[in-house]
């Protein structure tokens, strides 16, 4: 068996999914959170559920509206749980229709009856039920209430087919009827084929067109017939006709359905609202928000924590280890690669796990909270001078945490164009691999203006994003830009989806470090180790040395024309946190304390920040590259945008370095 | 009237959409606002910026521009 | 002496493997770190290649696909 999940955005599929199935995917609260389809086993082992991204009609608009479409018309699924916004029924009926028209089984889950309890909307279930012929099953997803129903629902062996037509007056029908008579060699349901094709859906007609035994050009014309006969007569489109036949019959039935008390209180919402979309306190708030995430990662618990760890590591744990291997007469060889390799490169960067948890803390609360959609309608004047929407800036959010989810999320933009330029330009945006580089500088040079050091980089990431931007829209097809963002109301964040998305992006973190950068370590330590003159060797005698040293005066007039930064940078590319684990190793010297010490003898504080602002924009990490050839979908703009990166984190250090120089830093 | 000529707090339900373009209209018709729902408007983000809606007891994000072209009444 | 070599064949051989196995990941475009790397991966029109979730199993760096 296999269901799918479908509903509007934000109504909580992948709440429900993760209750159904046991496993953990990313949610939160705002438009747009799931861009790409989820397949699951269902608890009990009774099927597959197939998680897809939210929308409001089958009709798709966006890209990741476009995955759900085309999913149905594959015609895999077995059955069908639509997830329904109690608080919002009449608007997601729509889709709820579409789907009974799709005619395989359906159940609804009716989703936040809680919320529109507390709203003054009581929703007579069993006479929605009765209604629409379906079975309606109320849940609570985000805490698991009622899902067990849902489970149960499945184990049975019949599905209710639900009979549920609606009556779209002579003309449409007939040219249904019509229509219908044309689809005979289709496997889906001619009459749901027939609507989405009177509706104008794109993907449906793409299919249609595949299929070589129908006569296309016949339905074209029907289509057209009727298009102009309903212009004539009710002077609106075939679509909205259509569409306000399904509104009607839509209100008819929650007439019978709801009773809604006179609740005219100001909620929580609107108390938030009128002070973070405040005409002048907007930016400001969101800034100050930043500026304490990063006070608390850095300032008040990150970073003691970690500077304890980091004394742990190069005390302590190597002491040990140095005695454990002596005990077992290793090899110098062995007791330089664990002790000057493994745990001076690999603790490098574990070191900043307390940093990352702390941050990722934040990012969860604001995904989880409401305040995200908010952002994208602070955000959305600004972007447009840029030629973006504020949509595009949700995206530039979430590549804070990593680029990767981060360019797949420009999957919700609706236009081409501006979805495209956010992708381009969301590899400058500051991941958290990056902030082990600014946590190693900052904590070094700058240590009580940490987190304005670090928040001044992230803002200049975001600066650099927006200007490029605009340079690009320079060379793109104008569009009418269109920027409509649904603001979902304020949630209390749950405690375990806090808990659980703080604690996989963590583990995801020492995974990391613990695997392909020890790999990569493994690596560095070999060719600093080993030289043209043997083992052992002075380090700048190294393979390491020789091979960098080229690349040094390439950077040295960025300030730091070092054969230790070049050899940074370029294992940087794996993914940015190598530029710690490597810098670990070519700084270590025996009994020369931290990592921290002897950095900050090797840079002045003017090159430390150029460093920085290097390692912020100078490539996309190796990852990242992929998954942006799979949304720009040419190799040529792939490596142009891995070029331009190249480019600006040149121009803009060699400005920054040289200015500074002139300033007397 | 214009949707954008309310004051903040406003009342007033839609007329006619048919100004957007197609693509607006149907994110409108999307989220359940047509000609007959009441609206209100709720603020205006400064230097043109968006506005924020409320429509059916949800809230919505809507670039002033779109919004001129929505002629509403006031109730 | 033996132990030297058992560490020195364990770490290079870690190491080995740890490498190929991200490179390999990182051609489908996929962050280590981050909470997408559960989900499938898919290219429009191209349905096939679904990556099948099993409930409490952590380990799913490998896709299987249907």
């Amino acid at each position: 068996m296999e269901v799918a999940l479908l509903g509007n955005p934000n109504t909580g599929k992948t709440s429900l999914f993760n209750e159904l199935t046991g496993s953990y995917e990313y949610v939160g609260n705002w438009t747009g959170v799931t861009v790409d389809k989820k397949v699951g086993t269902l608890k009990k082992q009774i099927g597959q559920l197939i998680d897809l991204p939210g929308v409001y009609a089958l009709n798709p608009i966006s890209k990741d509206e476009g995955i759900a479409s085309q999913y149905l018309l594959e015609n895999r699924c077995t059955s069908t749980l639509n997830i329904v916004d109690a608080s919002g029924l009449s608007r997601n009926l729509h889709l709820t229709i579409q789907l009974l028209e799709f005619g395989k089984p359906l159940v609804i889950g009716l989703n936040m009856v809680d919320v529109a309890k507390s709203r003054g909307i009581a929703i007579d279930v069993h006479q929605l039920s009765e209604e629409l012929n379906v079975p309606v099953l109320p849940i609570i997803a985000r805490t698991g209430k009622g899902c067990r129903d849902i489970l149960d629902y499945f184990s049975l062996e019949n599905q209710h087919v639900s009979h549920f037509s609606i009556d779209y007056g002579e003309k449409i029908e007939k040219a249904i009827e019509n229509i219908s008579d044309l689809l005979h060699e289709e496997q889906l349901n001619h009459r749901w084929l027939a609507l989405q094709l009177l509706q104008g859906n794109q993907i449906v007609l793409d299919h249609i067109k595949t299929n070589k035994g129908i006569d296309l050009e016949r339905i074209q014309r029907i289509i057209q017939e009727l298009d102009k006969q309903i212009e004539e007569v009710e002077k609106c489109s075939l679509a909205r006709a259509i569409y306000s036949k399904r509104k009607q019959i839509i209100n008819d039935i929650l007439e019978k359905v709801i009773t809604k008390e006179k609740n005219s209180d100001r909620t929580f919402t609107d108390i938030i609202d009128s002070i973070v979309t405040n005409k002048f306190l907007g930016i400001p708030i969101f800034l100050s928000i930043m500026y304490f995430i990063f006070h608390m990662t850095f300032n008040w618990i990150g970073t003691p924590v970690s500077d304890w760890l980091d004394g742990f590591f190069s005390g302590s744990l190597s002491e040990w280890i140095g005695q454990g291997l002596q005990a077992v007469h290793a090899t110098p060889f062995i007791r330089a690669l664990i002790l000057n390799g493994l745990i001076a490169g690999v603790g490098g960067v574990i070191v900043f796990v307390p940093q990352m948890i702390v941050l990722f803390f934040f990012i969860s609360l604001i995904e989880d909270s409401g305040y995200m959609a908010r952002v994208a309608l602070v955000m959305d004047r600004i972007m447009q001078v840029a030629g973006l929407n504020g949509k595009s800036f949700i995206p530039l959010v979430i590549g804070f945490g990593c680029n990767i989810p981060g360019i797949m999320a420009s999957r919700s933009i609706e236009q081409p164009k501006e979805r495209l330029i956010t992708v381009l330009i969301t590899p400058l945006m500051s991941c958290s691999a990056r902030l082990a580089v600014y946590s190693l500088f900052a904590g070094a040079f700058f240590a009580e203006y940490q987190a304005l050091v670090v928040l001044s980089l992230y803002v200049l990431g975001v600066i650099l994003a927006l200007v490029m931007a605009k340079v690009f829209s320079f060379f793109l097809k104008h569009e009418h830009s269109v920027f409509i963002v649904e603001l979902p109301p304020y949630r209390v964040p749950n405690a375990k989806t806090l808990f659980r998305s703080t604690w996989d992006k963590s583990k995801g973190f020492v995974k990391k470090a613990t695997t392909f950068i020890l790999g990569g370590t493994v690596v560095i330590w070999l060719l600093s180790y080993a030289g043209p003159h043997g083992l052992n060797v002075n380090i700048d005698q190294s393979f390491l040395a020789l091979v960098c040293g080229y690349i040094a005066p390439l950077v040295a007039p960025l300030g730091f024309g070092t054969w230790q930064a070049g050899t940074a940078l370029v294992s940087g590319f794996l993914a940015k946190e190598a530029v710690v684990s490597t810098m670990s190793i070519v700084y270590h010297a025996p009994h020369s304390g931290t990592l921290t010490g002897v950095i900050s003898q090797a840079f002045t504080p003017l090159q430390a920040y150029t460093f920085m602002v290097f390692s912020l924009l100078y490539i996309p990490c190796l990852s990242t590259v992929p998954a942006i050839y799979k949304e720009v979908g040419t190799r040529k703009l792939t490596w142009f945008t891995v070029m331009y990166c190249v480019a600006l984190a040149y121009i803009v250090s060699l400005v920054i370095y040289q200015v500074g120089r002139l300033m007397g830093f | 009237m214009i949707l954008t000529e309310l004051k903040k707090g406003e009342k007033a339900t839609i007329l006619n959409l048919s100004g957007t373009t197609e693509l607006v209209q149907q994110r409108l018709l999307d989220l359940g606002i047509t000609e007959g729902e009441e609206v209100c408007y709720k603020c205006a983000l400064p230097f043109g910026g968006p506005c924020m809606l409320e429509v059916c007891g949800q809230c919505i994000g809507l670039r002033r521009r779109e919004a001129k072209e929505i002629q509403v009444v006031r109730t | 002496m033996l132990f030297s070599y058992i560490f020195g064949i364990l770490i290079f051989g870690y190491a080995a493997l740890t490498i190929t196995r991200f490179i390999k990941k990182s051609r489908q475009g996929r962050c280590a770190a981050c909470a997408l790397q559960k989900a499938c991966e898919q290219k429009p029109n191209t349905c096939s290649n679904i990556v099948q979730i099993q409930k409490n199993e952590p380990q799913l760096i490998r896709n299987q696909h249907i």
